[in-house]
């Protein structure tokens, strides 16, 4: 199953990420966002950071997610490519992140926005698609 | 990709540089659309979704007169870039998303005392200093960590804070939009989190479209004016473009999240969740303005603190080599991506409006108060940065920007390919070796951030400008050409 794609867009980073489960879905679309970013690490041990959201809807809780770790990224220089979900419900989750130390970033993420934002869910799982102001 | 929504003829022409979408296209309009462009740029503006996002912002409570768009608009979210909205200050709305997550995003122009014949021998050393001493800030930070309470200071003393402390000249801040500190600033609105991203980012450049450019004067258009903002043939001028990095994102994260969360409280609805809105006389809307005006000292700050490694840099390199003064004195300082309390004439009355400008540059003319007084019998210097390796412009505001578009005009070229296509079309070595074939000095830690910033990438710069040259909202002073370009990322 493919993890992410990143689709056309003439100005920002588009991501569309797919997953068995939510907990998938919200790994592949973190790691689209640091792969679109072009993160370089370091290869060093991971830093466990822990992290807890309660947005308004399901989907504000994709971007906030997102934010959250983008925020702590830009603060820690660090990159996150792994997580392990505490809880994660339908407008809550408490998770630990893993960071690396990031060497540099080819395109700096401003913001996740929730312009065309979708997360669905079919008979193959899960697909969420974001924009990524850039 | 082609979107279908529109064709031609869904515009009235005004004039040759000016189109309009009637406020009866679609029943959610409160003003018509505007868009100045020539006829083929307009065709190029049709092939994405930015007229539907300015229609889009032509519905927002309490919008003036038009929802305006300038030749180098392109699509955004929420707000096209290349945007501005005018706000009724009772009635109306401020939005995060008209003014974009890269709060002040904004450009300067330092001017030196030498010709380009003079510094030839030396371009090489002044990039390689100056990309040594200005850092990206990008995965590592800058190399100032400032403790909260700076954060502080700076947050609420923008460009005045950073002058005090040394870093630049008091003419500094006559010569930057708002003196380099925008009134109301308010630094217990802006969170903990946006704090701890801009402590170590103070005095950097950032990456994507951001730059830092040693330009040649190539042409002078009104002598007059010229001499004026101090410049002449052939000088050589410093072009510095960046914003408020990661605390300014964050402020514009945080408050587009507390109030799309609040807007059924306030009955607003939106066709675009990132036009996300809080009425101007509600509480989180005044605290919305705080916060930002907050972020946009930050930015001026920054290129403040930019400018002074920069000048350090100059004198470092020339002081060695060349006789002669090393200074950079400052032409102007302006704001892209910002929103303000401005007073405008709307029929025949006097209005204050919140004016947000969402990649687009105030142009004021003649007379008005907020210009130093240097610049008021001519209007304010106009800073349109090219794409890299391509002309900028130096231009003048007028009294047309006055009357007919809230005193602003376009921001740069204006983005047309999406960075993977330009990835595609052009390789990171290739376009290096173009730009030096061109004599352009190229000093970018990634080929692929380079790619990405390719000329092709982006709407002619000279095309833009004659657009709104012959609209009238600002007129052409100067055009400058690269000679060495530093990027971050």
């Amino acid at each position: 199953m493919k993890k992410y794609e990143i689709l056309e867009h003439t100005t920002d980073l588009k991501i569309r990420a797919f997953g068995k489960t939510k907990e998938e879905l919200f790994l592949n679309m973190l790691n689209g966002m640091f792969f679109g970013a072009g993160a370089k690490t370091e290869n060093q041990e991971f830093t466990p950071r822990k992290i807890k959201i309660k947005s308004a809807d399901e989907q504000s809780l994709l971007v906030d997610f997102l934010s959250e770790v983008l925020a702590q990224s830009d603060i820690n220089n660090e990159a996150y490519l792994e997580v392990k979900f505490e809880k994660l419900a339908k407008t809550e989750l408490e998770a630990k992140i893993f960071g690396v130390p990031v060497k540099s970033f080819g395109i700096e993420i401003k913001a996740v926005t929730y312009h065309g934002l979708e997360i669905k869910k079919n008979s193959g799982g899960w697909e969420a698609t974001v924009l990524f102001d850039i | 990709m082609t979107f279908n929504m529109f064709d031609k003829s869904n515009f009235k022409k005004i004039s040759n540089q000016l189109w309009e979408i009637s406020k009866d296209f679609r029943s959610d309009m409160r003003v018509p659309a505007r868009i100045y462009a020539s006829e083929k740029m307009l065709e190029g503006i049709l092939e994405d979704r930015s007229v539907d996002q300015l229609i889009n912002v032509a519905t927002l409570p309490g919008i003036l007169k038009y929802a305006l768009a300038m030749p180098d608009i392109h699509e955004g979210y929420g707000f096209p870039i290349g945007g501005v909205a005018a706000m009724d200050v009772k009635r109306g709305v401020i939005s995060p998303g008209g003014v974009g997550y890269d709060i002040n995003c904004g450009v300067r122009l330092l001017a030196s005392s030498f010709l380009h014949s003079e510094l030839v021998p030396h371009l090489v050393d002044l990039a390689n200093q100056i990309s040594r001493d200005v850092p990206s800030g990008v995965g590592r930070g800058g190399r100032l960590i400032l403790k909260e309470k700076e954060v502080d200071e700076i947050l609420e003393g923008g460009s005045v804070k950073v002058v005090a402390q040394g870093y630049g000249e008091k003419n500094d801040l006559e010569k930057t939009e708002e003196g380099g500190c925008l009134k109301g600033a308010d630094a217990s609105l802006v969170s903990a989190r946006a704090k701890g991203r801009g402590r170590d980012q103070l005095g950097t450049l950032g990456s994507g479209n951001h730059f830092l450019e040693i330009q040649r004067v190539e042409k002078i258009f009104l002598p007059e004016v010229a001499k004026i903002f101090g410049m002449r043939e052939n000088q050589i001028t410093v072009m510095i473009h960046t914003g408020s990095r990661g605390l300014g994102h964050q402020v514009a994260t945080d408050y587009v999240r507390l109030m799309d969360a609040k807007l059924p409280s306030w009955k607003i609805e939106l066709p675009d969740r990132e036009l996300a809105s809080a009425p101007l006389d509600s509480e989180e809307g005044q605290r919305y303005f705080k916060a930002m005006a907050a972020a946009a000292n930050f930015a001026w700050a920054n290129r403040q603190m930019i400018t002074e490694l920069v000048r350090r840099a100059w004198e470092k390199v020339l002081s060695h080599k060349i006789s002669g003064k090393y200074n950079l004195d400052l032409v102007y300082d302006v704001a892209h991506n910002i929103a303000k309390f401005e007073e405008h004439e709307i029929d025949g009355e006097k209005v204050k409006v919140c004016l947000h400008r969402k990649g687009a540059t105030r142009a004021f003319g003649p007379g008005r108060e907020e210009l130093p007084e240097i610049y008021r019998e001519t209007g304010q210097p106009v800073l349109i940065p090219g794409s890299m390796g391509t002309a900028s412009y130096v231009m003048v505001g007028t009294d047309v920007a006055m009357a007919e578009s809230f005193g602003s005009t376009c921001h740069g070229a204006g983005r047309r390919m999406s960075r993977a296509e330009s990835r595609r079309r052009v390789s990171g070595q290739t376009l290096k070796k173009e730009l030096e074939a061109q004599g352009i000095i190229v000093r970018c830690a990634s080929l692929s951030g380079l790619t990405e910033e390719a000329p092709l990438a982006y709407k002619d710069i000279d095309e833009v400008v004659e657009v709104v040259h012959r609209a009238g909202l600002a007129k052409k002073v100067a055009r400058l050409v690269p000679l060495a370009v530093i990027k971050g990322e």
